[in-house]
C-alpha cells in the first residue's frame, strides 16, 4: 500500500524498450498471425449431407416432444411417443443404419469424422505451441524482471497476480512481474484484437485454454462426432419416463378467472 | 409531431441529467478518496466518512437511475402477448417458401389499382 | 416511418403485400435511393422482385434480378429466383430443372428443395406435393413452416385426422402461439372432437385477450356439446348411444359449458360494441347470439 514510505526503486529505462515493449508487440503479432493461419488452414467448413442433417432433427423432435409434451393432447402425445421410441430403438433414423452395432468403433473409419478430428486438433496446436513457446521464452530469458509499475495502488492480493515468478514477500503490489505481464497480455489482448481483426476472430488463446480445461472433463475432444445410437437410445430413455399431463387440462377455470368470472382457481372439473 | 418532439425534448434533458449525476458520484468517490487521506494524514483511522459524501453517492445513483431509465427511449411492454400483436394471422400462415406465383394477381392491377394484393 | 422502415416491417411479417411494397419501393428504385450503402438494400431487391412477380410485372423482376447477379454471381438464392421468373412467366419445366440442378448440386438447400414442392403444388399436382414434402419432413423434421403447408395440403383433400397431426407438430415446436392453436381448434371441431376443440378455443383466448375467433369458437363449440349431452341423456334413458357421444370424453360439466358460452356472449358483443361505426352487423350478431 502507498503508506507514505514509498519504495525507492529505478526501473532501467532500457527493460522498457527491450522487454515491455518486445513482449506487448509479439504476443500481439503472434495473436494476428494465428488469425491469418486459422483463416488458411480451415477453408469451408465440411458441407453436412442430408442423412447428417435427418439424424440431428431427429433427436431434435424428440428433445421438443419431451421438453413440450404438456401441450398437445395425450392421445398426440401417446402416438408421438411410441413412434420415436420405436425408431430410436430401431435406429431408423441412422445414418449408418446397418452398422448401428458396430459403435463406436467404425467412428474412426469414416474419413469424414477423420478429417473433422484431424482439423480439431490442428487447430488446438496452433493454439497451444506460439502461446507455450512464447511463455518459454519468457520464462528463459526474463525470469525475476520487473517490467512495470502500475501507476495506482492495489491490494495485496493481488501479489499472486502480479508478482508471479519472483518471491519477494515484501515488495510494494503495484510492481509486475514478467511472467504476470505476459498472463495479463494473453488475458488482456482480447478486446484489442476484436478491435484489428474484428469479432469473430482465432487470435485469442483463451479460449483454448478454456477448451483444455473442458475437455479432461468431458472426456473427449471437441469436434469429435457424436455416437447418435447412444444418443438415441439415450433420448428414447428420457422420453419413455415422461409424464404427460395437458396443459388444457383445466383451461376452462384458467379462462374464467382470466376474464373475471370466476374468483379463484380450482382443480380441473372433470366430467 | 408535438408529443414525439416533447418526449424527444425530454429525453435529452434526462441524458443530461444521468451525466450530471454520474459526475457527481464520481466527485463523491474523489471526495471519499480525499478523506481517507486526509485522516490518514492526522495520523487517525476511526474516523467515519461525513454523511454528506455518503449522502451525495447515494442520491446521484438514485438520480442517475431514474434519469438513464427516462433517456433510454421506448420501452416495449414484456408480456408475450404484446409482443404477439405485432404478428397478424396472414403473416403466420402466409408460408413464403411455398408461395406459387402462376397466379391472377398480374391480371388482377390494370382494371382495379385501389385493391389490396391478390392472396391465395 | 420511412418506406425502407416499412418495407423491413412487412418482410418481417413475411405477409403478402406486393401492392403496398411496389408502392413504396417505387420511389427508392427511380430515385435510386437504393444503393449498396443502404442497410438491407439486398434484402429490399428481393422483396420487390417477389412483389412484381405477385404482380405480373415479369420485366422489373427481370431488371431487379439482374442487379441481384451482378452483386452475387454464384449465389444458389439469387439463382433460386431465376426459377421463380420462369414460374411467374409459365415455363414450370425450365424452373424444374433448375431446380433439380441446384439440389443436385447441394442436397442440402432447403429453398430450393421447398420451391420443388411449391412447384408441384402450382401444378395442381397436390397428392404429389404432398408425397413430396412428408419426404421433405422426413430430414428436416423441425421445419414448422413446412408441417404448416403439409396441414394446408391435407385440409385441401378433407384429410383432418394428418392435418391435426401437422398442427401438433407446430404447435410442439411454437407453443404459445396462439394462431396455431386457433388453426388446431378448427380442425378438431371440424373432426367432431368437440372436447379438444373446446380447450383449444379456450387456449386462444387465453393467449391472446378478447381473440373474436376464438370466442365465437368457444360460443358454437360449447352451445353444440350443451345440446348434445342434453339430448344423449334424452336418448340414454331408452337405450346407451356410445356415437353420439364421441367426442364428448373429456368435456366440463353442464354449468362451466353455460358459464363458458356467456362469456362468449358478453366478450364479442363488448368487442363489437366498442367500435361502434358497425351498429347494425352488431345488432345482428346479438340477435343470433341470444337466440
Amino acid at each position: 500500500m502507498a503508506d507514505g514510505t514509498e519504495q525507492a526503486m529505478f526501473l532501467d529505462p532500457a527493460i522498457r524498450d527491450w522487454v515491455l515493449f518486445p513482449i506487448t508487440v509479439i504476443m500481439v503479432l503472434v495473436g494476428v498471425f494465428r488469425h491469418q493461419l486459422t483463416i488458411l488452414m480451415t477453408g469451408e467448413p465440411p458441407k453436412p449431407e442430408p442423412k447428417d442433417i435427418r439424424q440431428g432433427k431427429a433427436l431434435m423432435r424428440g428433445q421438443i416432444l419431451a421438453q413440450n409434451n404438456s401441450y398437445i393432447p395425450l392421445s398426440a402425445f401417446a402416438e408421438r411417443k411410441k413412434y420415436l421410441c420405436a425408431a430410436y430403438e430401431e435406429g431408423t433414423y441412422l445414418k449408418n443404419k446397418d452398422q448401428k452395432d458396430q459403435g463406436a468403433a467404425n467412428l474412426m473409419a469414416d474419413p469424414k469424422n477423420m478429417e473433422v478430428m484431424m482439423d480439431g486438433m490442428k487447430k488446438q496446436m496452433m493454439g497451444i505451441v506460439p502461446q507455450t513457446l512464447i511463455m518459454g521464452w519468457i520464462q528463459f530469458f526474463f525470469s525475476g524482471f520487473i517490467l512495470i509499475k502500475l501507476p495506482f495502488p492495489l491490494g495485496v492480493r493481488f501479489k499472486q497476480m502480479l508478482q508471479s515468478g519472483i518471491m519477494t514477500p515484501n515488495m510494494d503490489v503495484r510492481w509486475v512481474s514478467s511472467l504476470s505481464w505476459y498472463f495479463i497480455n494473453l488475458f488482456g489482448l482480447r478486446g484489442v484484437f476484436s478491435l484489428i481483426l474484428g469479432g469473430e476472430n482465432s487470435a485469442d488463446g483463451t479460449r483454448d485454454m478454456t477448451a483444455m480445461s473442458t475437455m479432461g472433463a468431458m472426456g473427449q475432444q471437441p469436434g469429435q462426432p457424436q455416437d447418435f445410437n447412444k444418443q438415441f437410445l439415450s433420448m428414447k430413455d428420457s422420453l419413455s419416463i415422461v409424464y404427460h399431463e395437458w396443459d388444457l387440462e383445466n383451461i376452462e377455470q384458467r379462462v374464467l378467472v382470466k376474464y373475471g368470472k370466476q374468483a379463484r382457481l380450482f382443480k380441473s372439473s372433470r366430467k | 409531431m408535438t408529443a414525439s418532439n416533447a418526449s424527444d425534448g425530454l429525453k435529452t434533458v434526462a441524458k443530461a441529467v444521468a451525466v450530471v449525476a454520474f459526475v457527481c458520484m464520481l466527485h463523491s468517490g474523489y471526495a471519499a478518496r480525499e478523506f481517507l487521506l486526509y485522516s490518514k494524514s492526522i495520523g487517525r483511522q476511526d474516523l467515519t466518512l461525513p454523511i454528506e459524501i455518503v449522502l451525495e453517492c447515494l442520491g446521484a445513483l438514485g438520480v442517475m437511475i431514474f434519469a438513464v431509465v427516462l433517456g433510454v427511449g421506448e420501452l416495449k411492454p414484456v408480456s408475450y402477448e404484446a409482443e404477439m400483436k405485432r404478428y397478424s394471422i396472414d403473416g403466420v400462415f402466409s408460408r413464403p417458401s411455398f408461395q406459387v406465383y402462376n397466379h391472377r394477381g398480374r391480371y388482377l392491377r390494370p382494371s382495379r389499382p385501389a385493391e389490396p394484393a391478390a392472396k391465395d | 416511418m420511412s418506406s425502407l422502415a416499412l418495407l423491413a416491417e412487412i418482410r418481417q411479417s413475411s405477409e403478402r403485400l406486393p401492392y403496398e411494397v411496389l408502392k413504396l419501393a417505387e420511389p427508392l428504385l427511380n430515385n435510386n435511393q437504393l444503393t449498396s450503402s443502404t442497410e438491407d438494400a439486398w434484402l429490399v431487391y428481393e422483396q420487390v422482385f417477389l412483389a412484381a412477380l405477385d404482380e405480373g410485372q415479369i420485366d422489373l423482376a427481370k431488371s431487379l434480378l439482374h442487379i441481384l447477379r451482378t452483386r452475387f454471381p454464384a449465389s444458389q438464392r439469387v439463382k433460386r429466383l431465376y426459377g421463380l421468373v420462369n414460374e411467374a412467366a409459365g415455363h414450370p419445366d425450365e424452373s424444374q430443372n433448375l431446380y433439380a440442378e441446384i439440389t443436385s448440386a447441394d442436397p442440402t438447400n432447403v429453398l430450393a428443395l421447398k420451391r420443388v414442392i411449391a412447384l408441384l403444388k402450382a401444378q395442381g399436382k397436390l397428392a404429389l406435393a404432398a408425397n413430396e414434402l412428408v419426404a421433405y419432413l422426413d430430414t428436416h423434421g423441425n421445419d414448422f413452416e413446412a408441417w404448416l403447408e403439409l396441414s394446408h395440403l391435407y385440409l385441401a383433400h378433407h384429410m383432418y385426422r394428418q392435418a391435426a397431426f401437422c398442427l401438433e407438430e407446430v404447435i410442439l415446436q411454437q407453443p404459445a402461439n396462439h394462431y396455431f392453436h386457433l388453426c388446431y381448434a378448427e380442425i378438431n371441431y371440424s373432426m367432431g372432437q368437440w372436447d379438444i376443440a373446446l380447450k383449444e378455443y379456450l387456449r386462444v383466448v387465453e393467449l391472446s385477450t378478447d381473440n373474436v375467433r376464438g370466442f365465437y369458437g368457444i360460443k358454437v363449440t360449447a352451445d353444440r356439446i350443451i345440446e348434445m349431452l342434453a339430448s344423449g341423456a334424452r336418448a340414454g334413458k331408452s337405450r346407451r348411444e356410445p356415437q353420439a357421444l364421441s367426442g364428448l370424453e373429456n368435456v366440463p360439466q353442464v354449468p362451466v359449458l353455460e358459464k363458458l358460452s356467456l362469456l362468449a356472449t358478453e366478450r364479442l358483443v363488448a368487442a363489437y360494441s366498442a367500435n361502434n361505426a358497425a351498429a347494425a352487423p352488431a345488432k345482428a350478431l346479438e340477435d343470433w347470439l341470444k337466440q
